[in-house]
């Protein structure tokens, strides 16, 4: 880096209102992340799926999803025979420790049943789609992942960030002073845009890394090793053989890259944009 | 040090600023003088490669300076008229931020920040912010910033205005010192500071130039 690059950055850096913008932008994409979106069915229970997800945990096999579906038609057969388990336990054919351990199963059942559902389309989901996939609690990677794409919040603090490198010029009145100087011109230009290629990339990729580490250290985030493939969302149905069979580190690598050129792209676009009008509204429209 | 102005027009939109000038400025003191919207910014302007002509041309020592580009800029140091600062930064780092701009070599930046600073008395005040200064002290900073890369052709558009009598007489005698080697180019409406300091005189009247006085 040379000394114009580092006063750039000192320039850019020594205003505080930057600060306190990357500061609230930050935290907003922490709040943002600290959100689940994605709606479960009616009847979902979160302890459920987990305790199902204990036993069928790891690759999908035919045998799984015969298990889930032998469970669920358990609770079927549970809800169905209820009158009769009473009158067998009224008749005294039934002791009352296993009535009491019936009931209490017929009490869950609906939302046992729910989730088994779910746990069934997931396992229809997989087999129809003929692709490696594996049993693992993914409701907070699924969730992130569906919303994985352009980061809005980083791209407006990079407006923020980079709207001022020339404009700040136009604010102060140091146009002309500085067009008149020797590095003024195409120099500087090429200066600015090292801080703003550093600025953009920095403000990215510190907000991803927020981003995860909050789902990280706020959720079970399951098995970041499972392919992509794994998770029954809308973006994943919609994706190539190729990315399905992509490990969701891989994927959510893959973002973060693309949001990282995304970030350079519009920083250098609000770079161009405020040289030209800096310019044009402190130099009359000379086309210089 | 010899610059020309060949048959610069200056032209927004049906509006002629600067009509067909032709100066020649070398080693001396040249003053500016003439009223509001008289054309005298714009030239300046021009000469410090900041503005585009319409037509015509500018030559250093025979060269069109927007071929020279960064060389030619190299060799000018510019005050235009209404000048800004950057309010966080102090006077010191002011300076030193269009030294870097100016090409001021990494080892002698530090001494010529100080001479810069020294020159116009601001050196007490170097470690103040500018957003403190008055509008007279923002004044001699631009000197010092015009200054600070030594440059062998000087244009100051008003350097005067906000300065009091005492700092206005200060850069009376530094302009005059520095006449005796650059070329100093400065535009006032103020026509006893030209008569002072100048060897030449232009007036500018309607976007044409007309040279009134010559000392020699």
């Amino acid at each position: 880096m040379n000394d114009l690059t580092r006063i750039e950055f000192v320039k850019l850096l020594s205003q505080k209102k930057l600060s306190i913008f990357f500061i609230v932008g930050l935290m907003i994409e922490i709040l943002l992340a600290c959100q689940v979106r994605t709606i479960m069915p009616e009847g979902f229970r979160d302890s459920v799926y987990r305790y199902y997800l204990g036993n069928i945990k790891g690759k999908y096999s035919a045998e799984k999803k015969q298990y889930l579906e032998s469970e669920y038609r358990r609770f079927q057969d549970l809800l169905q025979n209820q009158d009769e388990y009473e009158r067998q336990y009224s008749a005294g054919a039934m002791e009352g420790t296993n009535y009491r351990e019936i009931l209490n199963e017929i009490k869950s059942a609906e939302y046992r049943m729910a989730t088994l559902e779910y746990l069934m389309q997931k396992a229809e989901y997989y087999e129809n789609r003929d692709i490696p996939a594996d049993f693992f609690y993914d409701i907070v990677l699924g969730d992130y992942v569906e919303h994985l794409g352009t980061d809005y919040v980083a791209l407006i603090l990079i407006f923020l960030l980079v709207f001022p490198i020339y404009m700040d010029d136009y604010f102060a009145g140091t146009t002309a002073m500085i067009r008149s100087s020797k590095n003024g011109q195409r120099k500087l230009f090429l200066n600015r845009i090292q801080v703003t290629v550093c600025v953009s990339a920095m403000t990215s990729i510190v907000y991803s890394v927020a981003e995860f580490m909050t789902k990280y250290i706020r959720f079970d985030i399951g098995n970041l090793k499972a392919a992509t493939g794994s998770l029954m969302i809308e973006k994943t149905a919609a994706m190539t053989q190729r990315m399905i069979c992509m490990p969701a580190v891989e994927y959510i690598s893959i973002i973060a890259l693309y949001r990282i050129v995304i970030a350079i792209i519009f920083g250098m676009i609000v770079l161009l944009m405020t040289r030209y009008y800096g310019n044009i509204f402190n130099l009359s429209g000379n086309g210089k | 040090m010899t610059l020309e102005l060949k048959n610069i027009c200056k032209s927004y939109g049906k509006k002629e600023v600067l009509k067909n000038i032709n100066l020649t400025f070398q080693t001396g003191i040249y003053g500016l003088i003439g009223s509001n919207g008289a054309g005298k910014s714009t030239m300046m302007n021009i000469m410090a490669d900041v503005l585009d002509a319409t037509s015509g041309e500018v030559l250093c020592e025979g060269q069109n300076i927007q071929q020279m580009g960064d060389n030619y800029r190299a060799k000018i140091g510019f005050l235009p008229q209404n000048v800004g600062y950057y309010g966080n930064f102090t006077a010191e780092k002011t300076v030193e931020y269009f030294g870097y701009l100016r090409g001021v070599d990494k080892k002698q930046l530090r001494e010529r920040v100080e001479k810069s600073l020294e020159v116009v008395n601001l050196l007490n005040h170097a470690k103040e912010k500018v957003k403190t200064f008055s509008g007279g002290m923002k004044q001699r900073l631009g000197i010092a910033v015009t200054y600070v890369s030594n440059p062998e052709i000087m244009i100051f558009d008003e350097p005067t205005v906000g300065l009091d009598p005492e700092e206005r007489e200060r850069f009376k005698r530094f302009i005059l010192e520095l006449g005796k080697t650059k070329t100093i180019v400065l535009s006032t409406h103020i026509i006893s500071d030209v008569e002072e300091v100048a060897d030449y005189v232009i007036e500018m009247k309607e976007g044409i130039a007309y040279e009134r006085f010559d000392k020699n």
